[in-house]
Formats: C-alpha cells, structure tokens, sequence
C-alpha cells in the first residue's frame, strides 16, 4: 500500500519540478529544496500530502523540513513506525 | 561560431571577436573540461583567489576589513582544503569575538559602557573578548540543551525563548537608569543576543537535521567569515551538504564563484556607472525620497516623472542586491561550498509569490524556516486555505517585522524610542502590504500557463508583478528618514489622488 502511495508521491513531486521548470526526473539522493529545484511553496504541498496519504502528524517539534530533502529521506520518514 | 580545440581536451575556446560567442564561453566554463583542469593547478587556483579579491575590493559598499577577513577566510580554505570545516570554525569564532555586533553605533556604545569596567589606557573594545566568550558559553548551554532537551520548553521552542529573553532584556534596558550597575550587563547580553539570534537560530535548528555540523562548526557559525552585512544564509548543516567533496568538485565550484563575482562586478558596475553618475548624476534625475519629500512639500512634479522615479529607484536597488548577494555566494562558493544562488532573475517571475523566492532568497528562506514552516505545521490543520494565510502572514508579516526589530533591539537604549518607533512603524506597513500581496498571489491569483498565450504567459504577469514589487518599494523604509505618511502619500498620488 505504501509502495502505491509512495510512487503516487514520486509523480507529485514530479510535477512540482516540471511546475517550477525544472526536470521530471531526480534520484532518491538528490536534495530536492536545499538545492532550490523546489521552494517552500512546494515544501507545503508535500507536507500536506505526507498528513493525508500517509496519515503524518508533523507538528512534532522534532521535525524539520530538512529531514525530507531527498526521497530516500521521505521513503524513510514514511516507514519510520509511528 | 569558430572554435579551436586546445591541448587541454574539448574546451571549445572562441577565437572570434563575437561578444556573444565569449558569453556563451564562459558561462560555460564550469561544465568545460579543460578549464575545470586548469582550475585544479596552482595557477589556476591562484588566479581564481586573486580576481574573487580583486571583485570584491572593487565593490566599494564592502567595507575594507570585511574583504580582509573574506580574503583570509579564502586564503585559510584554500591552503587547507581537507580542514575548511576547522578553517570556518576558527576564522568564524575569531571574527565573531573581534565583530560581535551587526550595527555599527553599537560598538560605540558598548566601548562608552565597558569604559568603566577597563583600566584607563586599555581600550575598552578588548572587553569584546571577554564578553564574547561569555556568550559562546550561553549558545553552548543552548545547543546541549537543543541535543539533550534539559528544559523542553526551551529545546521544543527555542526562538521563542530566545526572542522572550530578548523582550525580557529590551524592557529592562528601558526600565533601569543607565548609572544602574546592572545596565551595562544588560544591555551587552541584548546585544550580543539580537545580533546572534538567527544564526544561532540555525545552529539550534540544524540539531533537527540529519546531516548535523559537528560542535566546533556550529560555534564558528556564530559568524561565518563571509556573513558581513549579509543575514545568515542558513545553517551549517546546509554547507555540509553542499561541501565540494573531490578536487573536481572543488574546482567546479569556485569557477561557479568566479562567475558570479564577474556577474556582481558587472551588477555593480551598472549600479554606480549608470545609475548613481549617469541618471541620478550627469542627467540630475531626482532621487525617490528626494521627489517624496519635494512633491509632499508642494512641488510640482508629473506623474509620468513619479512613476519613473519609482521605476528607476526599484531596478537600482534591485541591481545592488544582486550585487552584494552574488557577491557573498561568490564568496561562499570559492571558499568549497557549492551552495545555491541568492537571486535567479526576479524580474522573470510571474506571480508575486515567485519573486519573493527569487529576489532575495536566503532571507526568503530566514522567514520561512524559522516562521513559516512552525506556523503551517501547528496552526489551523483543518482549513488548508487558511492555514497556507496563516503560515504566510507569520512569514511575510511576523518574520519580516521581528527580523527588523530584533537587531533594532539593542538601539532603543542609546537612540530612544522617538528615533526607533516611526522606522518600525514604516516597516510595518511595507510587511503589511507585503503580506496581503503574497496571500492574494497564493490564494486568488491564477498561476499563468503557457496554453494563455504569449502575451498572457510571459508579458502581463510579469509586468504586474514587477508593478507591485516596485509600488511596494515607496514604503519599503526603516530609517524613517522620510515618514511614512509622506510615502503613503505619494504612493496614493501615484493614481492621480490627491490627499
């Protein structure tokens, strides 16, 4: 189930680049906004759609947004057990 | 284009006098092989420092010593490249104990408090050391709690606390009789405090990262040899992240430097030559404020005279950031750090929300770290337009305006209140439309796409965004040099109303 959600997120992340006029494709290592490939505008939209599709809380004040920089980092995140 | 292929491989060198094939040249000397290779030799290396240095003493709004210490830090990074992360600890923690402040009167004030303390003869900004080390102590005692949550208030919400002690402290400094004993520490723990406060902010926050700097990086982050006049351009985490890892790499990154302190020259260049001597100089174009102060006093002046003199004034000031920007990232850049630019073509954005990303975006990045992302993550969660305004006005508003008032904070003592009061009143205003402009463009505005046509698509976004940003720039003042009300007035003018 993750899996399936997970490459929906892949696509979404996708689009956010294709939206700011960048490449569709990135690694899972490559730093997606400390790069600036992404803004903080993007940042917003896959945190909302970490909270719904994956059920996240992140107003946990151990959480930062740096931590989900790559997606390695949000497949871990993701994984990580509540 | 003719080329020809020099020994050093496939570095296509023009031997043409077109301007443009030299352009298209060098813009590409970082992805060129034979140049990259030259870049890893002594000469090459060589004559990477020497031109950044030369860049940056040409740029007279750097202060002499700041492009001293730059061009040590740089020095110090490129004899020891295996310890640049010990080179910025040392250099940063010497510059932080020597320079400690980010406003210049501050010094004054502290040397004229820590005259009591110092044996007549001594001066008294040796007492900087001292009082230096006391507050490295205090953002230890910060960090270790940050790592070991000791007080989890404090680890949970440290800007609070920090920006809490900060209030704590001003109040006190307003309160006590400046002959109180208890003045002189005071305000010296204020000012050490504003002007440490967002970078030691990114150090607290770095804690959260998973590529966080070891201790010894994060205390020279106090003030990292480049910072100068420039807010923090996020924490030491980020540079991790973007060191050069291999000689390749490194060589890569300085002629990226290189590039862009030619590109800041050249900004710079436009700015003094063309702006300040040409139209404000030989042509006797009058000045914004001036005309704001001139047309407010009764003085005739067109419209069409105004609204170029707000036109003007905008794209001066935003050639000059890009300037003083490009140059720090150059800076950054050569010293082995391939970190992104501060500014990528503002004036191509098409919505408002987009130039606020690319005009100034590590302090784009300051609000939204340390304002933006807390607020969206707590606030509202089940109203998502909501949220997004919120999050954004405690960025755009909060953020803009705390940013200002904290390193304001120190001043209130020695300049008072009659002299503070009316720029932060101005700044509140200039956060305020700011704010409102970034809501519209995020909640109401519709994103132009290339389907809408030419013109739709690439001209009219683009001109109403640079309209508002350079509207907006009337009452984009914090000295309070020219009151608000006479900016407002001129802004309303600016529409044929007449107050």
């Amino acid at each position: 189930m993750n899996d399936e959600k997970l490459s929906h997120l892949r696509q979404s992340i996708s689009d956010m680049l294709v939206n700011r006029g960048q490449p569709a494709e990135f690694a899972d290592t490559e730093s997606l906004f400390d790069s600036g490939r992404l803004d903080s505008m993007s940042a917003v939209n896959l945190l909302l759609e970490l909270e719904t599709a994956f059920d996240l809380d992140l107003s946990d004040p151990d959480f930062d947004i740096s931590q989900i920089d790559t997606f390695a980092e949000i497949r871990q995140l993701v994984s990580a057990p509540a | 284009m003719s080329t020809v292929v020099t020994s050093g491989g496939n570095a296509h060198r023009p031997v043409t006098l077109n301007p443009l094939a030299w352009r298209r040249w060098w813009l590409g000397i970082d992805r060129n092989d034979a140049v990259v290779a030259w870049a890893q030799t002594l000469p090459g290396q060589a004559a990477i420092h020497i031109a950044l240095v030369a860049a940056l003493f040409a740029m007279p709004y750097l202060r002499t010593s700041q492009v001293a210490l730059m061009a040590v830090g740089l020095a110090l990074c490129w004899a020891f490249p295996q310890r640049r992360l010990a080179v910025l600890a040392v250099t940063g923690l010497t510059y932080f104990l020597l320079r400690p402040f980010k406003i210049g009167p501050q010094y004054g004030y502290f040397e004229q408090l820590a005259a009591a303390a110092v044996p007549s003869g001594v001066p008294a900004a040796l007492m900087l050391v001292p009082t230096g080390l006391v507050f490295l102590v205090f953002a230890f005692a910060m960090i270790q709690n940050q790592k070991h949550k000791y007080i989890a208030f404090v680890s949970n919400r440290p800007l609070l606390f920090m920006f809490m002690l900060g209030a704590l402290l001003t109040a006190a400094t307003a309160w006590l009789s400046h002959d109180n004993p208890l003045f002189a520490p005071i305000w010296i723990a204020l000012a050490y405090l504003a002007s440490t406060y967002f970078f030691l902010g990114y150090v607290l926050l770095d804690e959260r990262s998973k590529t966080k700097a070891p201790l010894h990086m994060q205390m020279g982050f106090m003030r990292p040899f480049w910072a100068g006049f420039a807010p923090p351009m996020k924490g030491p985490a980020f540079y991790l992240k973007f060191q050069a890892q291999s000689d390749h790499d490194l060589a890569v990154s300085r002629l990226k430097g290189i590039k862009l302190a030619v590109w800041a020259a050249i900004l710079f260049m436009i700015w003094d030559w063309g702006f300040n001597r040409l139209i404000y100089g030989y042509w006797g174009f009058p000045r914004l404020d001036d005309l704001i102060v001139a047309t407010t006093s009764g003085e005739a002046a067109s419209l069409g005279l105004r609204w170029a003199a707000v036109g003007i004034d905008f794209m001066r000031i935003v050639v000059l950031m890009g300037a003083a920007v490009h140059a720090i990232v150059a800076v950054v850049r050569v010293a082995g750090f391939c970190i992104p630019r501060g500014m990528v073509r503002p004036l191509a954005s098409r919505t408002i929300a987009e130039f606020w990303g690319r005009y100034l975006f590590y302090f784009k990045e300051i609000l939204v770290d340390f304002f933006f992302y807390p607020a969206f993550r707590r606030y509202f969660k089940n109203n998502p337009r909501l949220r997004m305004a919120f999050a954004t006005f405690a960025a755009a508003f909060v953020g803009n305006v705390l940013f200002d008032f904290i390193h304001t904070m120190p001043s209130l003592a020695f300049e008072g209140g009659d002299r503070i009061w009316p720029g932060f009143l101005s700044y509140c205003v200039y956060a305020g439309l700011l704010t409102l402009g970034i809501i519209w463009s995020q909640q109401i505005q519709r994103p132009p796409k290339p389907e809408d046509g030419y013109v739709r698509y690439n001209v009219l976004p683009r001109i109403q965004v640079i309209v508002f940003f350079a509207l907006l720039q009337v009452v984009d003042d914090s000295s309070a040099v020219v009151p608000i009300g006479e900016r407002l007035t001129y802004l309303i003018g600016l529409f044929g109303v007449t107050l």
